[in-house]
């Protein structure tokens, strides 16, 4: 094996290790060569043994006791404060009068500042009371809006209007675009025609209909699947089909070939039509926890041979 | 606390600070800081990163307030021995070019002797840092040295 010498440049990284006798045999071997070659490297190692040198000479300074003691001696900051007060040279009616003061203040402090909290916490009850009112004069519209809330649940993500009924007059309407709600009291006032009343709390706030994805579920029967799975595969390419899951388009399995794929929504007819060539079978949609993206839709394809 | 590390506290801010007065008030306040820190721990566990942590954070509230003035006196002058054939000039030449924390390390490392393992657990930093800090450090007091020896000659 070729051996690597070191650059000039890790050489002399390396020299206060060298130096300082940290380094092992290969690598000081490595640094000597180095030192041997280099003008450069030796120049900077005596510049480290000046540095060293100097420094043996500045660890002759020492600090005398009389300096250690005084700083030892020296009264922390709390006990400066304190003896700069000189409170403890005070004759001792003042020093009792000094302590009745503080104590007096904080008296004061306590029983004028403890209400104060308390208003505070009376204040949101007194709110929380008069929002309990309201809620109830209130009530009526929301199971109205309730209703409406259901509706809108089962809506899709399209945009989509919904009438509430006559019952609730101040919410005219409540629209859904793109699963962003419109609050009803925004609504309420921006219909022209629509009668102004209060706004209504925030509780009445119609909440975003989550989207859910779905999947395509076919099942097909087939004389010969080794035969059909690639031409199966090759019309799902040529129309844009893309697999979803883990596995390759058309995974052989026991019995049958496995399809899980995405093809855009403009090829769904023509792609069903061509695999009804194949054998007939019934689409079912159902649930599934991925969304897929506007124009794609997502098939689970199952190909199974057909019992004789 | 140890007398050593007494000694060793007044040192690094004699070598730190120019100016002596400066270097005792330092002192006095990084050791209360020091016996702060120290105070619950176990007699067994080693206090010197502790002691480089409090020297360094008492050595950047002063060197903030360099220009204030404390009154020197007789124990703070004659506190530090220094022999009479040292010449000090290269050291504060070189405290005043060199970034601070290069002096630094190498004020605890080779002028105190502190562990390097010390030195960066008490800064936060690697062994490693440490070491390229002394190394760069002695570097470049060589350098001054070298010229100066060189202008002399």
């Amino acid at each position: 094996m070729k051996k690597r010498s070191l650059s000039e440049f890790m050489c002399m990284e390396m020299l206060y290790d060298y130096k300082s006798d940290k380094l092992d045999a290969l690598r000081s071997q490595a640094v000597e060569e180095c030192l041997s070659s280099s003008p450069r490297v030796r120049d900077e190692l005596k510049k480290l043994t000046l540095g060293m040198n100097y420094c043996e000479k500045l660890k002759e300074i020492k600090v005398s006791l009389p300096l250690i003691e005084a700083i030892s001696s020296q009264p922390k900051p709390t006990e400066k404060l304190i003896s700069k007060l000189g409170f403890t040279q005070l004759p001792q009616p003042v020093k009792w009068g000094l302590e009745a003061v503080v104590v007096a203040v904080a008296i004061a402090l306590f029983v004028t500042q403890v209400p104060e909290l308390f208003k505070g916490q009376e204040d949101s009850l007194v709110v929380r009371k008069i929002e309990t009112s309201n809620d109830i004069e209130v009530e009526q519209k929301e199971e109205s809006i309730d209703v409406d809330q259901s509706h809108i649940a089962q809506q899709s993500a399209e945009t989509k209007v919904a009438v509430n009924p006559p019952e609730a007059p101040k919410v005219k309407e409540s629209v859904l675009v793109e699963d962003k709600v419109v609050k009803p009291d925004v609504m309420a006032v921006a219909t022209p025609g629509s009668q102004t009343s209060a706004p209504l709390p925030e509780s009445i706030v119609v909440k975003p209909v989550k989207k859910q994805g779905y999947v395509y579920r076919l099942v097909m029967f087939v004389d010969n699947v080794d035969e059909v799975t690639p031409q199966i595969v090759q019309l799902l390419e040529t129309n844009g089909g893309k697999k979803a899951g883990e596995v390759e388009l058309g995974w052989r399995r026991k019995g049958g070939s496995y399809f899980h794929f995405t093809i855009p929504k403009q090829n769904y007819g023509l792609v069903t039509e061509e695999l009804k060539k194949y054998s007939d079978f019934n689409i079912v949609k159902s649930d599934h926890p991925r969304v897929m993206p506007e124009g794609v839709e997502r098939f689970i394809l199952w190909v199974e041979e057909r019992k004789q | 606390m140890t007398e050593a590390q007494m000694k060793s506290v007044a040192l690094f801010f004699f070598y730190a600070f120019a100016d002596k007065a400066t270097a005792f008030a330092a002192s006095t306040e990084a050791l209360h800081l020091f016996e702060k820190k120290i105070k619950n721990l176990d007699s067994n566990v080693n206090s010197q990163p502790m002691l480089v942590f409090s020297t360094h954070k008492i050595w950047k509230k002063y060197s903030k307030k360099k220009n204030k003035s404390y009154q020197p006196n007789t124990v703070t002058e004659q506190g530090w021995i220094i022999p009479s054939q040292l010449k000090l000039e290269q050291w504060w030449q070189f405290s005043k070019d060199t970034e601070s924390i290069i002096v630094l390390t190498l004020i605890w490392s080779i002028l105190l002797d502190i562990d390097e393992k010390d030195i960066a657990e008490g800064l936060g930093v690697s062994e490693g840092t440490v070491r390229y800090r002394t190394g760069k450090a002695l570097k470049l007091l060589g350098s001054i040295q070298g010229h100066s020896v060189g202008v002399n000659a």
